[in-house]
């Protein structure tokens, strides 16, 4: 098995061992430096994932044919998030955000950068900054408004694209649940999720949205529900979500 | 032409060596007969903006000769799709299995080899320019070997309103297309160029999963002679690669190359 196979068959030391001996044969193989982070990522071990990450987004970063592209901003972000430094993560965050609506950043998911929106929204509401939430939710506002000038009169479907929509309030949660998986109760959509892995990376982020979204209408209890349902997926290895929901219900349980 | 056999002896009996050897007999001794007489008796295009042609079996057989720029036909049902295509509506469809590298039977992984790759002269890049827009996949030399096409990856229902060849269609298309590669490869964290029009490559993909995927950059082009000399263009532009051609036709048939 390569490294990337012991990644995703959850073997996260032996995956980190493989990638060790690739680098040191090229210590500037980018996959290897990538898919140790993921697995150090996976393992927690977030201060030895970050320069991993800096250095694989610098790489992407420096592509002559993809200018404009982010890197790895986005996963830092969360990285930095995890160990505690929250105006740090938050900013990196926004700079997502502010660099796509100024043309800075050229290269975002399939609905043209909304899970900046959705994850500076999720900081935003749990470091109780309204300003960033609202900045959040314009955007969200901004990108579906793009996608209709791109797209006038089509349906817009694009994956996260439903889940801004859902924190928009144009869509309910068992709506959001059909784009996700298409199944409209959550048990069935869980069982869909475990059957596909395209299903399981979109209904955690629904899951784990549709937590926050309670968060931001004062409803932790719920909030924290969904974070552990989100939490028991299996980690699909890319979703952040995953990562920041594992984060919320280990320092719940950390609480006294 | 005796010593041919010989030399096949000296390499190994691997299921994608054969592959590279049929397309190279096909290269070396084929170009002459079909090959070289398609070259220079152009049919028109269904699909070309600039050159619209008839569809094949149009009747008065028309098919194949150019017609009339601003002559409206029903683009969606004129094309016939080459592979399955389901016609449930609002969806991408998958059509191949991406896990499995159809040039050695083994899934791909970080290790695979990426100098089978159309595109670039830089590291990992295979051929010059002409192989660059049809075999820029493991599964396109498949196909190129077969004579059977590109590989079709999957499709997409344009709408009716949608015209092939207009900006809209193109938008709605690349919206699409990153959908498909995204039910193709469920655990790669795709990268999607985000304003049409503008400079860069349409799709990148993480250096982890380059070796899952077969590619590091993709460009997406409608099927059609314009949309690949654009394709060419762009990348003696960019000078670098690997570069895997996405095409797309009329009827929402997606394609890796587009021969």
């Amino acid at each position: 098995m390569d490294a990337l196979d012991l990644l995703e068959s959850h073997k996260y030391p032996e995956a980190v061992a493989a990638c060790v001996r690739r680098l040191a044969v090229d210590p500037n193989d980018f996959g290897a430096m990538d898919t140790m982070a993921s697995a150090l990522q996976a393992i927690e071990k977030y201060e030895e994932a970050l320069p991993l990450l800096e250095r694989v987004g610098a790489h992407e970063k420096e592509c002559k044919i993809t200018p404009g592209h982010p890197g790895r901003q986005m996963d830092i972000s969360c990285l930095y998030w995890f160990l505690g430094n929250r105006q740090k993560a938050i900013a990196l965050m926004r700079g997502l955000v502010d660099g796509m609506l100024d043309g800075s950043i050229g290269y975002g998911d399939a609905a043209g950068g909304m899970q900046q929106g959705l994850l500076l929204y999720y900081m935003a509401v749990t470091a109780r900054l309204s300003d960033q939430a609202a900045c959040a939710l314009d955007y969200m506002r901004n990108r579906l408004r793009r996608l209709q000038r791109l797209l006038p009169g089509l349906p817009i479907e694009s994956w996260p694209v439903p889940v801004a929509r859902y924190y928009l309030g144009d869509l309910a949660f068992d709506q959001l649940l059909v784009f996700a998986t298409g199944q409209r109760e959550l048990p069935q959509a869980t069982a869909a999720a475990h059957a596909k892995l395209m299903s399981r990376r979109k209904l955690c982020v629904a899951l784990f949205h549709d937590g926050v979204r309670s968060r931001a209408n004062g409803a932790e209890s719920q909030c924290l529900a969904r974070m552990r349902e989100c939490y028991a997926l299996e980690d699909p290895l890319i979703e952040p979500e995953w990562y920041l929901a594992r984060h919320e219900v280990e320092r719940a349980a950390a609480k006294p | 032409m005796t010593r041919l056999p010989r030399i096949l002896c000296a390499v190994p009996q691997l299921p994608h060596v054969h592959l590279e050897i049929a397309k190279a007999i096909q290269t070396l001794w084929g170009q002459e007969n079909e090959q070289t007489a398609n070259r220079f008796v152009a049919k028109a295009a269904v699909d070309d903006p600039e050159h619209p042609g008839w569809p094949a079996h149009t009747p008065d057989r028309k098919g194949g000769e150019f017609r009339p720029k601003d002559g409206a036909f029903d683009s969606s049902s004129s094309v016939p799709g080459n592979g399955p295509r389901n016609e449930a509506t609002g969806d991408v469809r998958v059509a191949m299995e991406p896990a499995i590298d159809p040039a050695t039977g083994q899934p791909f992984s970080s290790e695979t080899p990426l100098d089978r790759l159309g595109g670039g002269e830089g590291p990992g890049g295979g051929g010059g320019l002409g192989e660059r827009s049809t075999s820029g996949s493991s599964e396109a030399a498949t196909a190129d070997a077969q004579g059977a096409g590109p590989p079709q990856i999957g499709a997409f229902t344009p709408p009716d309103n949608l015209t092939y060849g207009t900006t809209l269609f193109g938008n709605y298309a690349h919206e699409k297309i990153a959908d498909l590669l995204g039910e193709l490869y469920p655990g790669v964290t795709f990268k999607f160029r985000v304003l049409p029009g503008q400079r860069g490559i349409d799709v990148t993909v993480p250096n982890k999963s380059v070796g899952r995927v077969g590619y590091q950059f993709g460009e997406i082009k409608p099927r059609t002679p314009s949309g690949e000399s654009a394709f060419n263009r762009q990348l003696q532009q960019w000078g670098v690669g690997p570069v895997q051609s996405i095409s797309y036709d009329a009827a929402g048939n997606v394609y890796y190359g587009f021969h």
